[in-house]
């Protein structure tokens, strides 16, 4: 099977580069036949892409530990899930999984948008083999995943070797959010190559109406939506499985993962604005060059070990390749964007610094600035040692510091921007807007401020969500009474008919909501508090309302791991609610026997009940018992739910759009029929 | 597994737990200005929870003896950062070059904000009325005709 | 065993990319301009008409003053008829374009049919209103 995956590798990386080939020297010759066989070139780059893949989760699967990346990433007693998901464990697998994505996804948008858009579909090909050719080249050449393991024996040949047992799958990484998280990630990664392939082809074709933005306006959404499902389940992740009560620690892997989701907010917002109005054409296509850019930088950062982080998955070669690439990718973009400067021309006018217009180009504002923060506190440490020599760190409180204003500033804005109208609005209109929501958000605050919640960024957050969801259920209301005294309809009727006839506006609108209860459950962090004590059986520690007590302490034995295990009881104002089992794991692969935290949560709307199994005391008779009091923590998955749910509906075609044939070209037939008949 | 079980499986050497004799609360606060340094996790010293870890517990010990000895919240940072090395806070100080770790961000919004204020009133200078030789109201029963039969497409 | 998978993957693949470069009548695919000037405008007048329906709607809602909704109709009107204006323009130049792209959209036109009960537009293929369910004549 590792042969057949080389030669799927290599064939992978032959015809790749073919694909580009044929695309463009059929463009120039104006030779279809050569265009159509680099559509299927590009095809077929997707078959041998994932022949490799079945190839590697097959080697996974029966442990051939002569392959040397299954050797470092997998063992024989690991359960068969985590054995397949040992292939994004590490840097070769996870490479190759990109690749795959990116060959998968452009599979499809050519399937889908070949016969619509032919001018510009052979572009959309070259350039989407072109980033696909830089990571087949890596496969093949530099991180090949079907490498065998090698023996060095003093002035002899290297010998191929099979090592007995592999050394496990990072521990911290034998989790089910781990099995989900990295492809989730991924895809959102590799999705913002869609949009950014049709930039381009959009600016070499000079086709630059709004075209490439309405045909990849669903893609990038789905980016932009697995982007933020493998945001939040990698804070899920770090939450369960790190134990240190959080999740959210400003880690540099994490800061990759959150420079292109900020970019791609303000990319989808800012779209907006060039389909109604012809505006802003050129910053959405720097948003988008930068977005992509972005998404392979947050590749490389997790990757390369170019900034230390506890993600240090990695420190390879493969960091000075993917810099090349970048700085290939983002200067041809920028040339091309720079040469077409003129067909980007405006076709509107901007009439009000009060209107929905400015109020878009603020969101873009602040995304930008909170990403620039994001990156900069990323990168300081660089530049600080280059700047003065010394090595500095820059660690969560300056990037909660930084961001935690800017955030609440994006807070009032959700809620601002999409009240104010098009073109402009007048004082009279601001009124009728914002009078309640403004009013209601005013006296929750009032309220909150005299029932003890001082913290002055909490109190103010909470006072902005208040806000938000007040202009959203103010638009919903005002929207569907419009409808049921229109139609006739009940009100309910009405809401859903609304939602549906214009999904992406209301489907924004619950994303916007879920944002809100994300934002509420990151204010609740504000008010951690922990308690942490040895504890024997028997034993009690009170933390606010709650108190637990330790039934048992124990021992269990799995093939991959052994670990010791608390049993206790949590009681809520004396009554009890649950039973807790925090453990510590010791995982067995490996010459380094790794231990683990397991964490043990109690969650509950009001708040999470956090336990953590410390370790044991020198006599081994007592465990140290950490537990975290973290309020409203729940409504950071919620919150995560309903922007997946709100991105789900707006993905929705328009109700009675539905059934309308699609648009698209003229059968051969009429075609030909038109031609006669003019000529 | 060769060890010799007690209660537990492992042999546990969490020497200091954080529950110290000094006020816990000011440990916790003061703990997150610096960085474990043991130099794998990259971890706040309180929220640094790796198992076994060689620095955080003898860090939090001395944080706690410094506390306990009366020392000013500075004084003690400034003596982490001598004994340390700069990396131990967790944040950079805002002095100097790095200074700008700070600065830029707000630099960058507010340059940013001008640069969006400049754009709109580029944008309204452009300004043009439709011009003046159509005849709007021509049109006026063609544009609410078509309004009736369009849809929007998504 | 290895050898058949490699042949296979490796045959497929080159078959698939070989194919259409032996067929004959490949059409002038990439002759096709997507964007003519017609093209364009009728884009812009569906911007428009969306967005005077937006405008619509939102005055429904209650979301602007009178005021702001008649002066901002207004403008949107005049853009709409500089659009169908230029639209008229075109067409009349006989320009080849847009001839050939409004015989287009007529015959997309005529292979719809109005619902007698609800008057929404269903393509000629549909037995039953998309809409309301009515039954459509033939």
């Amino acid at each position: 099977m590792a042969q057949l995956g080389q030669f799927a590798l290599a064939l992978a990386w032959v015809v790749t580069a073919y694909s580009i080939v044929a695309s463009l020297l059929g463009i120039r010759l104006k030779h279809d036949n050569l265009i159509a066989s680099g559509r299927n070139a590009a095809i077929g780059t997707f078959a041998c892409i994932t022949t490799a893949m079945v190839c590697l989760g097959y080697l996974f699967a029966v442990s051939d530990f002569s392959i040397k990346y299954i050797a470092a990433h997998s063992n024989r007693d690991l359960p068969m899930y985590f054995k397949v998901s040992s292939i994004w464990g590490g840097q070769e697998g996870s490479l190759l999984f990109w690749g795959w994505l990116l060959t998968l996804y452009s599979a499809l948008v050519i399937i889908q948008n070949w016969r619509k858009h032919s001018a510009m579909m052979p572009y959309v090909v070259a350039v989407l083999m072109a980033t696909s050719f830089f990571f087949t080249s890596m496969h093949l050449f530099i991180v090949n995943p079907f490498n065998q393991t090698v023996f060095l024996q003093a002035g002899a040949s290297p010998l191929p070797f099979v090592p007995h047992d592999g050394q496990g799958l990072n521990p911290l990484l034998q989790d089910a959010y781990m099995v989900i998280h990295p492809p989730m990630l991924y895809l959102g990664f590799v999705g913002f190559a869609v949009p950014f392939a049709f930039a381009m082809a959009a600016m070499i074709t000079k086709q630059l109406g709004d075209t490439w933005i309405r045909t990849t306006r669903r893609w990038t959404m789905v980016a932009w939506m697995f982007l933020s499902i493998g945001i939040l389940l990698g804070g899920k992740w770090a939450y369960h499985e790190l134990g240190w009560g959080g999740f959210w620690a400003w880690d540099p892997v994490e800061n990759a993962s959150m420079m292109p989701w900020l970019i791609g907010t303000a990319f989808l917002h800012s779209v907006m604005v060039q389909e109604k109005k012809g505006m802003l054409k050129v910053w959405n296509m720097v948003l988008i060059i930068l977005t992509f850019i972005m998404s392979v930088f947050g590749t490389l950062l997790t990757r390369s070990g170019m900034v230390q982080s506890v993600h240090a998955f990695a420190q390879s070669p493969v960091g000075g390749y993917f810099r090349a690439f970048i700085i290939v990718a983002l200067s041809g973009a920028l040339y091309l964007l720079f040469d077409r400067l003129p067909y980007l021309k405006s076709e509107n006018q901007m009439e009000s610094i009060v209107s929905r217009e400015s109020s878009f180009m603020f969101n873009n504002l602040i995304l930008l600035a909170a990403c620039f923060a994001v990156f900069w506190g990323t990168m300081f440490p660089i530049i600080s040692e280059a700047a003065t020599g010394s090595k500095i760190t820059v660690g969560p409180p300056f990037f909660n510091k930084v961001n935690v204003p800017i955030a609440i500033f994006l807070m009032l804005l959700t809620g601002v921007g999409p009240l104010l109208a098009w073109r402009r609005a007048s004082t009279n209109s601001l009124k009728r807007n914002f009078l309640w929501p403004a009013v209601i958000a005013l006296a929750s605050g009032v309220v909150l401020y005299f029932r003890g919640v001082q913290h002055f960024y909490a109190l103010l957050s909470i006072v902005m969500s208040v806000f938000v969801t007040a202009t959203i259920v103010r638009e919903f209301y005002k929207g569907a009474s419009a409808r049921s005294s229109g139609t006739g309809e009940t009100f309910l009727e009405a809401v859903v008919n609304l939602t549906l006839r214009n999904t992406r506006r209301y489907g924004g609108y619950i994303v916007h909501f879920g944002f809100v209860l994300l934002f509420i459950g990151w204010s609740g962090q504000a008010f951690t508090t922990d308690a942490e004590g040895e504890m024997g059986i028997g034993d009690t520690l009170p933390i606010r309302e709650y108190t637990l007590r330790v039934d048992k302490l124990g021992i269990e034995d799995t093939p991959n791991y052994a670990s010791d295990k608390a049993t206790l009881s949590l009681f809520e104002y004396g009554k009890k609610v649950a039973n807790l089992y925090p453990e510590k794991r010791l995982y067995k692969a490996g010459q380094e026997q790794q231990p683990t935290t397991e964490v043990s949560i109690y969650s509950t709307a009001k708040n999470d009940v956090y336990v953590v199994f410390q370790g044991g005391t020198r006599d081994g008779k007592k465990a140290i018992i950490q537990v975290f009091y973290n309020p409203l923590t729940m409504w950071v998955w919620i919150g995560g739910i309903v922007l997946v749910a709100g991105t789900l509906i707006a993905l929705l075609p328009n109700k009675k759009t539905i059934l309308r044939r699609r648009p698209e070209a003229e059968s051969k037939e009429e075609r030909k029929e038109i031609e006669e008949k003019i000529s | 597994m060769k060890r010799r079980f007690r209660k537990f499986a492992l042999l546990f050497v969490l020497a200091t737990p954080v529950a110290l004799a000094a006020d816990r609360q000011h440990v916790k606060e003061l703990g997150q200005k610096f960085i474990c340094v043991c130099g794998t996790c990259n971890q706040m010293l309180t929220t640094c929870n790796h198992f076994g870890c060689p620095s955080s517990g003898p860090m939090l010990a001395e944080l706690a003896a410094q506390i306990d000895e009366g020392n000013s919240d500075q004084s003690i940072i400034s003596h982490f950062a001598e004994k340390y090395g700069l990396t131990v806070l967790s944040a950079p100080p805002a002095a100097g070059f790095n200074l700008t770790a700070w600065v830029m961000p707000f630099v960058a919004l507010v340059l940013g904000g001008l640069l969006v204020v400049y754009f709109v009133r580029q944008f309204r200078a452009r300004w043009v009325a439709a011009p003046a030789d159509i005849d709007v109201s021509k049109y006026q029963q063609k544009v609410e005709e078509e309004l009736k039969k369009f849809i929007p497409e998504d | 065993m290895l050898y058949l998978f490699c042949g296979i993957l490796g045959g497929g693949v080159l078959a698939a990319i070989c194919a259409p470069l032996f067929r004959k009548d490949e059409t002038l695919e990439s002759a096709i301009i997507e964007e003519t000037e017609w093209d364009l405008l009728q884009r812009k007048k569906e911007v428009i008409l969306g967005n005077i329906q937006d405008l619509d709607f939102e005055y429904k809602c209650g979301k602007l003053s009178a005021e702001d909704y008649q002066k901002i109709r207004a403008e949107m009107n005049a853009e709409a008829a500089v659009v169908f204006q230029e639209i008229e323009k075109l067409e009349s130049s006989k320009d080849l374009d847009a001839l050939i792209r409004r015989e287009i959209s007529a015959r997309k036109e005529r292979s719809t049919t109005a619902c007698p009960s609800c008057g929404s537009t269903n393509p000629n293929t549909n037995k039953f209103c998309a809409d309301c369910g009515a039954k459509l004549k033939r």
